[in-house]
C-alpha cells in the first residue's frame, strides 16, 4: 500500500504483485519500452514462428505421452490407438509430426535471415552461439523423436545413425552400445529416448530459448540494413529508427503468425504425410529388425548433412566431415571479416558465395533423399565442397570482397 | 569482373545440372514396374461394404487389420439404422467369422506360428498397407499374379518377386501368364505382358472393379479419420482466412504512423 506512489495509474493486484515481484518492469524491459528497428522484413518473422512451433510441440506433445505407450511391443500400436480411438488424437498426432518438419523449415530461414544480414556478427556473437547450441539440441530432439512410432524407418534409421558413433577409433564400439543401451537398437534404446525427448532435451531448449532471447535483448535486434540503431538516440535515450516491440511487433507477429498457420493447417488437414516426406511411408510398417527396407534415409531436415557423410568414402572421414559441417557454423562470426554487415552493403561475392551456398544445401538435400549413384556422388562431393568452402574462404573474400557505405537511418 | 564471370557461368551450370538430377522413381519394391492407378472414392458407401466383404471373405483368413476395430468400421461405412447405431447381428452375421466382441479389432484366426510354417512368413497385417505402399501398389499388385510353376503356390507377382502368398482369387481374374520378349538381341529375359490364359469367373472389367473395392476399403482402413480431416480443415481454413483479414488490418491500424 505504500508503494502506491510508484505505480501511478496501476493500483490493488498490480501494485501488490510489483511490490513482490518485476512485473510492471520487466514488461517495460522487454515489450512495452523495448525498442526493435523499424524496418524488419519477411525474414524477421521465424524468430517468433519458432517460438510458436516450439510451444505446438509442447503442448501436442504433453497429450501424445498421456496415450503413448515407450514399449517396444506397445509404441507402434500406441499410436495407432491415439490416431484412432483417442479423440481427435489423430490432429494431435498431425500437428506434431508435422510441426517437427515446419520447426525445421522456420529454424533454416531463421538461420539463413542471419546469414543475409550479419547478425551473427558483434555485438551478437553470443546470441548467435546460443543459437547453434539450440539447433544442436533440436537435431537430436527430432532424432530421438523419429525412433517413438516404432515403424521400419524409425528403428532402421536409428541403427544407421547410431552406428557412426562406431567409427570413433578406440571408444566407438562401446560408445554404441553406451549410447543405444543394448546390443543393438531395442526396447531399451526406445525407452531412454523416449525419456531424453520427453523431458531432457525439452528442457534444455526451453532453457537455451530463454537465454538465447536474454542475449538478444541485451544488444538489441540487428535489421536489413545492418546497421546499430542504438548509436542515434533521440533526446529521452530512445533511437531514433525503433519502435518499442509491444505492440508493434506484437501485432505484426500474430498476423505472421495468422499466415503461417494457415500454411500449417493446409498440411495437417489436407497432406499430412508431405508427399511422404514428413511421415514417410515405411513408417506405416511396424520396425523389423530381421528386414531391412530397400531404401535407409534420414528424414528430410537432416538429407544435407547425411548427404555429405556419404559423399565421403571413408565412414570415420564421413563422420569427421559430417560433424564440421556443423561445427563450422560456430566459428562463423569470427569468420566474416567485412566492415559491413548486411548483404545489401557487400559487393557481389558475398552475393555469389551465398547463392552457390544455398544452391549447394539445397542440393545436398535433394542428393540425401535418393539412392546413390556414382553421378550423384559426385555432385554431393562438388556440393560438399562448396559448402566448406563458403566458410573456409569468408576470411578472405570478405576482405577482398568491394562494400557500400552504410546509411546513418534505416531504410524504408 | 572476370572472376565474377566465371562465377556466375558455374552458377549456371549447377543450376542446369540440378534439373538433370531430377528423376524418381515410385514404385516400392525392387521393380521398375509401372503402377496402375486406382480411382478411389472413400464416400462411396457401396463400395467400401463390397470392398470389406471382399476382405473378410478372401482376406482375413491370413490377414488382420489389427488396428481397425469392426464397430469403428460399420458406423463409418454406413452398416447401421437410420439412428446411425450399428447393426450389430448383421455384422456379426456376415463380416465376423469368428466369436470376437465387435468393440474388438479385426484380426485374422490363422495361428501365426502354422502361418510361419505354410509360408515361411507371417502374411503381414493389411490396416495401413495402402500408407506403406500406395494404393496404386495394392491395386496392381492384385493385378499381377503370374503363373509359376517354380514357385511353391505356383504363382509369382511383378511387384513383389518370389512372394510367398498364393493367387487367392484366382478363380474370380483367371489366371495369368507372363510373356517375356527379347531385347535388342540380348539373351537376357525382360519381362513382358501379362496375359489371361484362364478365365475366371469374372470379366476383366468386373474383376478391376472387384479390386478397386478392396483397396478402396484398405484406403480406408489405413486412414478411417480422413474424411473428417478434410471436412474440419476446410472449415479452419476459412476462419484462418477470415481471421487474416481482421489481422491484417489491425496491424495496418497501429502501424500507420510508422514511416
Amino acid at each position: 500500500m505504500k508503494d502506491k506512489s510508484m505505480a501511478k495509474s496501476q493500483k490493488g493486484l498490480v501494485a501488490w504483485i510489483d511490490a513482490r515481484f518485476p512485473m510492471t518492469s520487466l514488461i517495460k524491459e522487454h515489450l512495452t519500452e523495448y525498442y526493435a528497428p523499424k524496418n524488419f522484413n519477411f525474414w524477421y518473422y521465424f524468430g517468433s514462428l519458432a517460438l510458436l512451433v516450439l510451444v505446438n510441440q509442447i503442448l501436442t506433445g504433453i497429450w501424445l505421452t498421456m496415450n503413448y505407450t515407450p514399449t517396444a511391443e506397445g509404441a507402434f500400436a500406441s499410436v495407432e490407438y491415439i490416431m484412432r480411438d483417442v479423440n481427435f488424437g489423430w490432429l494431435i498426432r498431425y500437428m506434431h509430426s508435422t510441426g517437427a518438419s515446419f520447426f525445421f523449415i522456420v529454424i533454416y530461414l531463421h538461420m539463413f535471415r542471419a546469414l543475409l544480414y550479419g547478425s551473427f556478427k558483434s555485438p551478437r556473437e553470443l546470441v548467435w552461439l546460443f543459437g547453434m547450441v539450440i539447433f544442436l539440441c533440436l537435431m537430436g530432439e527430432a532424432f530421438m523423436g523419429y525412433l517413438l512410432p516404432w515403424g521400419q524407418m524409425s528403428f532402421w534409421g536409428a541403427k544407421v545413425i547410431t552406428s557412426l558413433f562406431g567409427a570413433i577409433p578406440f571408444v566407438g564400439e562401446s560408445l554404441v552400445t553406451f549410447i543405444t543401451g543394448d546390443y543393438n537398437i531395442s526396447s531399451v534404446t526406445l525407452n531412454r529416448f523416449f525419456s531424453l525427448h520427453v523431458i531432457a532435451l525439452p528442457l534444455l531448449i526451453v532453457g537455451l530459448v530463454a537465454t538465447h532471447l536474454i542475449a538478444l535483448h541485451e544488444v538489441g535486434s540487428n535489421n536489413p540494413d545492418g546497421i546499430e540503431i542504438k548509436n542515434n538516440k533521440d533526446e529521452k535515450g530512445i533511437p531514433v529508427d525503433g519502435i518499442p516491440f509491444h505492440p508493434y511487433y506484437t501485432v505484426k507477429d500474430i498476423f505472421g503468425a495468422v499466415v503461417f498457420l494457415m500454411v500449417f493447417c493446409a498440411v495437417i488437414f489436407f497432406v499430412p504425410e508431405g508427399f511422404g516426406y514428413f511421415l514417410e511411408a515405411p513408417n506405416f510398417i511396424p520396425a523389423n529388425p530381421l528386414v531391412t527396407p530397400e531404401h535407409i534415409a534420414p528424414v528430410w531436415y537432416f538429407t544435407p548433412f547425411y548427404s555429405m557423410l556419404r559423399a565421403i568414402p571413408d565412414k570415420l572421414g564421413g563422420v569427421i566431415v559430417m560433424g564440421a559441417s556443423i561445427a563450422i557454423l560456430f566459428v562463423l562470426p569470427w569468420l566474416d571479416k567485412s566492415p559491413v554487415k548486411s548483404i545489401r552493403y557487400k559487393g557481389a561475392i558475398y552475393k555469389v558465395a551465398l547463392l552457390l551456398f544455398v544452391i549447394s544445401f539445397i542440393g545436398l538435400g535433394y542428393l540425401g533423399t535418393l539412392p546413390p549413384t556414382p553421378a550423384r556422388t559426385m555432385f554431393a562431393r562438388l556440393f560438399t565442397a562448396i559448402y566448406f568452402l563458403f566458410f573456409i574462404g569468408m576470411p578472405f573474400y570478405s576482405k577482398w570482397d568491394k562494400f557500400k557505405k552504410e546509411p546513418s537511418r534505416v531504410k524504408k | 569482373m572476370s572472376l565474377l564471370r566465371v562465377l556466375t557461368k558455374r552458377k549456371i551450370l549447377i543450376i542446369a545440372l540440378i534439373s538433370s538430377l531430377f528423376s524418381f522413381n515410385l514404385s516400392a519394391e525392387t521393380t521398375n514396374v509401372s503402377l496402375q492407378h486406382v480411382k478411389l472414392d472413400f464416400n462411396n458407401k457401396a463400395s467400401l461394404q463390397r470392398g470389406v466383404k471382399y476382405f473378410v471373405n478372401y482376406c482375413s483368413g491370413c490377414h488382420s487389420m489389427s488396428y481397425l476395430r469392426y464397430n469403428r468400421m460399420a458406423k463409418d461405412l454406413g452398416i447401421t439404422d437410420d439412428d446411425g447405431v450399428v447393426l450389430k447381428d448383421l455384422v456379426k452375421a456376415h463380416l465376423m467369422f469368428n466369436t470376437d466382441k465387435i468393440s474388438e479389432h479385426m484380426d485374422s484366426s490363422i495361428s501365426k506360428t502354422d502361418a510361419k510354417t505354410w509360408f515361411g512368413v507371417v502374411p503381414p497385417d493389411l490396416t495401413m498397407s495402402t500408407r506403406s505402399r500406395s494404393p496404386d501398389w495394392v491395386y496392381t499388385y492384385l493385378k499381377s499374379f503370374y503363373n509359376d510353376p517354380s514357385r511353391t503356390w505356383g504363382v509369382n507377382n511383378l511387384l513383389f518377386k518370389d512372394v510367398a502368398m498364393p493367387h487367392v482369387l484366382a478363380n474370380l481374374q483367371g489366371e495369368q501368364e507372363l510373356s517375356y520378349s527379347e531385347s535388342y538381341g540380348s539373351a537376357h529375359k525382360q519381362a513382358g505382358e501379362l496375359k489371361i490364359v484362364k478365365e475366371g469367373l469374372l470379366t476383366e472389367k468386373e474383376y478391376d472393379q472387384m479390386v478397386t473395392d478392396i483397396v478402396n476399403f484398405m484406403n480406408y482402413a489405413a486412414e478411417p479419420m480422413k474424411d473428417q480431416r478434410i471436412h474440419i480443415g476446410i472449415g479452419v481454413l476459412l476462419f484462418l482466412g477470415i481471421l487474416l483479414v481482421l489481422v491484417y488490418m489491425l496491424k495496418r491500424e497501429y502501424w500507420k504512423d510508422i514511416h
